[in-house]
């Protein structure tokens, strides 16, 4: 008889420890020297990072939120009363210009601050870019092959009849490539031409997605015909064996730069300034060099697989001369007007 | 011991489910709560156990007052319809479970758990858990449990009504054996007049919220001091009377009285006119119930709304229903006075 | 005489009045987590949807009634809704009917195919649909059918199968019940089979169909994973929160979008809880119960529709297991285990503050709603039926709902609650009180069925109310806490509606990775993901099943 309700009592007893344990550690989540990083760059590009950063700084966690670019800005906004975080790290200059966030970043010059080529850096000192990325197209073979359809070489390609539903692109209002494209275009095409452009394109677009990833991986696996995406996601879908193609768009390929930057409300900023340090140390760029189209650091080399894809050595010749003041300027009234006018 | 209630009261909303019941019960005597459902007899042997608060009123046992005792203090042992046993306790544990709360020592309460399932002569069951053993057998468990602990006084809420008629004739007895060898005060709600005039000492008629009658199951039968009671304990027949007369024939009954009764078996029937002399009334024969040793006759009279019913043995029977005319005879000594 | 009554009433009086205040008291402790961690989040979600710069006012809701964008969504969301509720319905309504009143075969083969969505992430049903119909998916290119499911009909297929197991559930109790007597009568009177169907079984089920009805109903309006994942840019409600409130941190609308969703779920929440109150009065205690008796052509109906059903189910979990085993979907589908490498930042981390959390969620979830249970039936008072009314109300609030009101609530230094903001606690709280009415429900009927008689036989045999509860209410219970659990579990495990909001870097759940993943088109790496969590939970239930059925207590139903 006994032997029934003692079991039941054990069970009680280590079902209530277990909970009051739990709470304890749930509790105790944040320790000594720890940071917290609101970037956008890629799972896999921050994976390899970190694993580099663990390497050099074994003593400091780094926890990394995720988030494509405009859900950053609007996140990063919205805690503007109380971050969370203390660093923002690769993330689109275009967004770090907004007045709003450069209240909220606080000037550091990190050391060897002179390996940044001036062009890439705040006069100010509010924020300096490492790394940047292009747009580019992914365009699958199979689905080329099987629907019969030529190769698009330019974004003007891509108002032909015969892509109709066959096109996805980046939601410009969350994805930080998705701007940088409809950007350059109104750039390199005057306001009335550019808008007129993209509500040509529009007719053909089968879905803006929210992510700058998404649309290249959507056609690799044959969703779609073409993805409008980044350089960096097609080099890496080409060298896992999806049956894609790498287009640079010939007007010039719209890119952005991805800078780091202080928080000023960090509580833990020598922490902070040692990882701002790291971002420029030479392992850090090297790794760069393995996985980003645009390093502003001079010194490692393009890995194989790039050149492989397509990309050509000297990138500057395909990239479009981007305004950034420009970009960041109209980010505002670019977006209300795409959502109004184009967002479904 | 003596219990006692004093102007107990309760109501729920605005029915007064008991009205004032003052109560004696002597230590060692077995007293039954019998009357129809509703009656409030269920809810005064709970105000008695402490599960429910009178709103006035009070229980004393041996002049100490129990009314805001909570009912784990008062020490008294109950036992459910429903047998409440733990389900998730062996026989024995249940049994044990009253001395646990009171923190005994393990073997004192082993000891006494085997000592009551002896009594109630499940020793080879104290191993089993309640849903392994047959109604009666969880029944006697409850009464070992309640008893276990040795309370002041034994309540028992209809115990027997979710058995078999079988097991309930036999548990009755036990019940009344175990009481009597206890010495133990006991109070047993019942609504089955046979389970009460059977074993209780005194029986409580009670009739919407109040006491009807106290008495032993005889003078209950005997001298039913209202219609309910009467109506309610046996068979009567019951009729109104004016002026001292029933249907023109004068009875032997006070002048005022309005209402009497008759108990069938009272009832004495002729064949043909019957001597005279006697106060005697025609009769017509309308139904014949035959019980093998008994029959009852249903009678109507001219004069008398209600039909009258007679028993009569059953060889008795033929006789008056094959005759031509029936006289009815309602013994002076036998009429009750009901009203 | 009076004199001496009114004397005699007076301590009762005063005794009941004093414990009638010490009654309040369980009530109140026990629901101040509720007013805190349900009612002050939504009273915020409340004032910040009439926030607007000006101060307070309609402008919020003007804007959004005068946006014709917003208008076509929330028209987007009711048609989704409800077509995919009354498919889901029809459909379990036919299943449940196999199995509860057929003799086909393998009935509980079907019955555990049935709930098996219900230990997968919320969107794996978009996740399955878009790898087997996408527009590359294999059955594309195996005919070459050309089938387009991005967009309206994705969306209602995946709510369809979403819905389905929580349908099925309900009814499937709700048929398990009934009189076989009244289908002897409806014979003996010479009822077609189809007339006692239609006279006799749905009005039977009438109220656990409103129920189920009204679950569904809820369950897609505010589900947001399938939608994302395969609506293309057909856009819903639930996803419009996601967006206004992650996308561009605009509370105010999220509020007023949350506010609008809100709505029609209390509605329903609260027809559902009238409707089904009445459920348990159509059997009495002297019904037989219905032994479904051989019929070749329905049972051969009923297994052609199971069979149907099971199928797309299954098919819909499988791809996602093969898709997370094949190197490169849907070009080279070679066996692989890279997918589990998890080589993503924070790697597996999540699915283990999954199950942290989800432990938390079980042991804190058991404690707070018997808790409630317990106080509502031990201490009746006005202060417990407050108690009663925050205890089902989360019912009515769709998670994402309470998760904005959570950050809205928390996420303030000044507040007590920070100190556990951004932790993994907030996430098992959240979860906690989102599933707080359904966990509540199953304590307090079971509560209910042990309480009264065994309290009043131990207070009588001298057992204190603390000595009933630990000798006889919690030994009695305990098959039912574990039910509980389990059910906290499971739920916390594939939820994202509650904690999308609440998760920081390090403290992302596994069913927020599925859907980062899926969202950026990381679609292997999302089904090895999905499919870690389906083997927790699964590995979970048969631990807790093998440990209870080692401790005697067999037939408790761990699936809720």
């Amino acid at each position: 008889m006994t032997d029934n309700t003692r079991s039941h009592r054990s069970l009680y007893r280590s079902l209530l420890t277990g909970l009051a344990f739990s709470t304890a550690i749930g509790l105790s989540a944040a320790h000594a020297d720890a940071i917290t990083v609101y970037t956008s760059y890629e799972e896999d590009e921050i994976a390899a990072f970190l694993a580099r950063a663990k390497q050099d700084m074994p003593d400091l966690d780094v926890n990394v939120l995720r988030l494509s670019t405009g859900d950053l800005h609007a996140r990063i906004l919205a805690e503007a009363s109380n971050p969370q975080h203390d660093v923002i790290w690769g993330w689109a200059v275009t967004s770090l210009i907004d007045p709003r966030i450069g209240e909220l970043v606080e000037a550091y010059t990190p050391a060897g601050i002179d390996r940044v080529a001036e062009q890439f850096r705040d006069k100010d000192g509010k924020w300096f870019a490492t790394t940047g990325y292009m747009a580019a197209f992914c365009v699958n073979n199979e689905v080329l092959a099987a629907k019969n359809l030529p190769m698009p070489t330019s974004w003007a390609d891509l108002l032909k009849p015969e892509y109709k539903g066959e096109v996805v692109m980046p939601n410009p209002a969350s994805s930080g490539t998705g701007y940088l494209m409809i950007a350059s275009i109104i750039q390199m095409m005057g306001e009335e031409k550019g808008w007129q452009y993209l509500k040509d394109l529009d007719a053909n677009i089968a879905q803006y997605i929210k992510s700058g990833s998404r649309p290249c991986n959507a056609a690799s696996e044959g969703e779609f015909a073409i993805g409008a995406s980044f350089a960096l996601r097609a080099i890496k879908n080409v060298d896992e064996g999806y049956p894609i193609t790498m287009v640079i768009p010939a007007e010039g390929a719209g890119n952005e730069l991805e800078a780091n930057a202080l928080m000023a409300s960090s509580r833990n900023k020598d922490a902070a300034k040692r990882f701002l340090d790291w971002t420029i140390s030479d392992s850090a760029v090297n790794e760069y060099y393995n996985w980003k189209e645009i390093v502003t650091v001079k010194g490692g080399t393009m890995p194989e697989k790039f050149r492989k894809a397509g990309l050509p050595e000297d990138i500057a010749s395909v990239m479009w001369n981007m305004d950034f003041a420009w970009s960041a300027e109209n980010r505002g009234p670019v977006l209300e007007r795409w959502q109004r006018e184009l967002e479904r | 011991m003596t219990l006692a209630l004093s102007h107990v009261t309760k109501r729920f909303g605005n029915t007064v489910a008991l009205d004032d019941i003052s109560l004696t019960i002597e230590r060692g005597e077995f007293i039954c709560f019998l009357g129809p459902s509703g009656c409030g007899k269920t809810t005064l042997l709970r105000i008695i156990a402490g599960l429910e608060l009178a709103e006035e009123g009070t229980v004393t046992l041996e002049d100490r007052d129990l009314s805001e005792v909570p009912a784990r203090h008062r020490n008294f042992g109950v036992v459910f319809q429903s047998y409440s046993l733990f389900p998730n306790m062996t026989a024995a544990r249940n049994v044990g479970y009253g001395l646990e709360c009171r923190g005994r020592p393990r073997a004192e309460i082993e000891a006494r758990a085997a000592e009551m399932l002896r009594i109630v002569a499940l020793s080879d069951h104290a191993h089993k858990l309640p849903s392994q053993l047959s109604g009666g057998q969880q029944q006697r468990v409850a009464l070992a449990r309640a008893l276990a602990p040795d309370p002041e006084v034994l309540l028992l809420d209809e115990p027997l009504s979710a058995l078999d008629a079988k097991v309930r004739e036999s548990l009755r007895l036990e019940i009344r054996d175990l009481q009597r060898r206890l010495g133990i005060t006991t109070i047993m709600v019942t609504h089955d007049q046979e389970e009460a005039l059977t074993m209780a000492d005194r029986i409580v008629v009670m009739d919407t919220g109040r006491i009807a009658q106290i008495g032993t199951a005889r003078e209950l039968y005997d001298r039913p001091a209202s219609r309910f009671v009467a109506e309610f304990i046996g068979r009567m027949n019951v009729l109104p009377v004016a002026g001292g007369r029933l249907a023109g024939l004068p009875l032997a009954v006070p002048q005022g009285a309005t209402l009497i009764g008759i108990r069938p078996e009272d009832v004495r029937l002729h064949a043909g006119e019957g001597p005279p002399g006697r106060a005697i009334l025609p009769a017509r024969l309308t139904n014949t119930i035959y019980l093998g040793n008994l029959a009852h006759l249903v009678l109507s009279v001219e004069g008398i709304e209600h039909e009258i019913v007679a028993e009569v043995p059953g060889h008795a029977c033929k006789a008056i229903a094959d005759a031509p005319q029936i006289g009815l005879e309602l013994p002076a000594e036998t009429i009750k006075v009901l009203a | 005489m009076t004199a001496l009554t009114a004397d005699r009433a007076a301590p009762a009086v005063r005794r009941s009045r004093r414990n009638r205040l010490a009654a309040m008291l369980p009530a109140v402790v026990v629901g101040l987590p509720l007013i805190l961690f349900v009612l002050f989040p939504l009273a915020h979600i409340l004032g910040r949807s009439f926030s607007t710069p000006d101060g307070f006012g309609l402008a919020n809701y003007a804007a959004m009634l005068g946006n014709e964008r917003f208008l076509r969504i929330t028209w987007n969301s009711f048609a989704v809704t409800l077509v995919s509720a009354a498919v889901a319905i029809v459909m379990a309504y036919a299943f449940a009917y196999a199995v509860q009143r057929s003799t086909m075969p393998l009935r509980n083969l079907f019955r555990m195919i049935a709930v098996l969505p219900l230990f997968a992430p919320s969107l794996v049903q978009a996740q399955g649909l878009v790898l087997l119909f996408g527009r590359n998916g294999l059955i594309n290119r195996s005919f070459g059918l050309g089938i387009d499911l991005y967009g309206y009909w994705g969306i209602v297929i995946a709510s369809v199968l979403y819905v389905f197991p929580y349908a099925f559930l309900i009814l499937s109790a709700a048929l398990a019940v009934a009189d076989a007597r009244i289908y002897e009568s409806a014979e003996m009177l010479g009822a077609s089979k189809w007339r006692a169907f239609r006279t006799v079984t749905l009005p039977a089920t009438r109220y656990g169909l409103a129920a189920a009805i009204f679950v569904c109903f809820t369950l897609v309006i505010t589900d947001f994973g399938n939608p994302m994942v395969i609506g293309g840019d057909y856009t819903v409600l639930a996803s419009e929160v996601y967006n206004q409130v992650i996308g561009q941190a605009n509370f105010e609308m999220g509020t007023v979008i949350g506010m609008v969703l809100l709505i029609p779920a209390a509605i329903a929440a609260m027809v559902e809880k009238r409707v089904s109150a009445k459920q348990y009065a159509l059997i009495s205690e002297h019904s037989r119960p219905l032994v479904p008796q051989k019929d070749r052509l329905r049972d051969l109906a009923l297994l052609a529709v199971a069979v149907l059903i099971s199928a797309a189910i299954l098919s819909i979990v499988l791809v996602v297991v093969f898709a997370s085993f094949v190197h490169l979907w849907p070009y080279r589908m070679t066996f692989s285990l890279r997918h589990y490498a998890f080589d993503v930042q924070n790697g597996i981390q999540p699915l283990w503050n999954s199950i942290y959390v989800s432990v938390m969620a079980a042991g804190i979830g058991v404690v707070a709603v018997t808790a409630a249970a317990y106080v509502i039936e031990k201490f009746p008072s006005p202060a417990a039926r407050g108690l009663y009314f925050l205890s089902i109300l989360p019912a009515a609030v769709p998670g994402m709902v309470l998760g904005l009101g959570y950050i809205l609530a928390f996420n303030s230094p000044s507040n007590p609650v920070y100190a556990i903001y951004g932790t993994l606690v907030i996430i098992a709280i959240a979860n906690v009180y989102y599933y707080h009415a359904h966990g509540f429900l199953i304590s307090g009927t079971s509560i209910k069925q042990i309480s009264g008689r065994f309290d009043e036989a131990s207070a009588t045999l001298g057992g204190s109310r603390r000595q009933t509860f630990a000798k006889v209410t919690l030994p009695l219970l305990f098959p039912t806490l574990v039910g509980i659990a389990v059910f906290f579990f499971m739920r916390s495990m594939v939820t994202l509606s509650a904690v999308i909001f609440l998760i920081t870097p390090n403290t992302q759940v596994a069913a927020v990775s599925v859907l980062y993943l899926q969202d950026r088109g990381a679609t292997n790496q999302a089904a090895a993901f999905s499919v870690c969590i389906i083997a927790t939970i699964m590995a979970v239930l048969l631990a807790v099943r093998l440990l209870l059925n080692a401790m005697g207590h067999r037939n408790v139903s761990l699936i809720r």
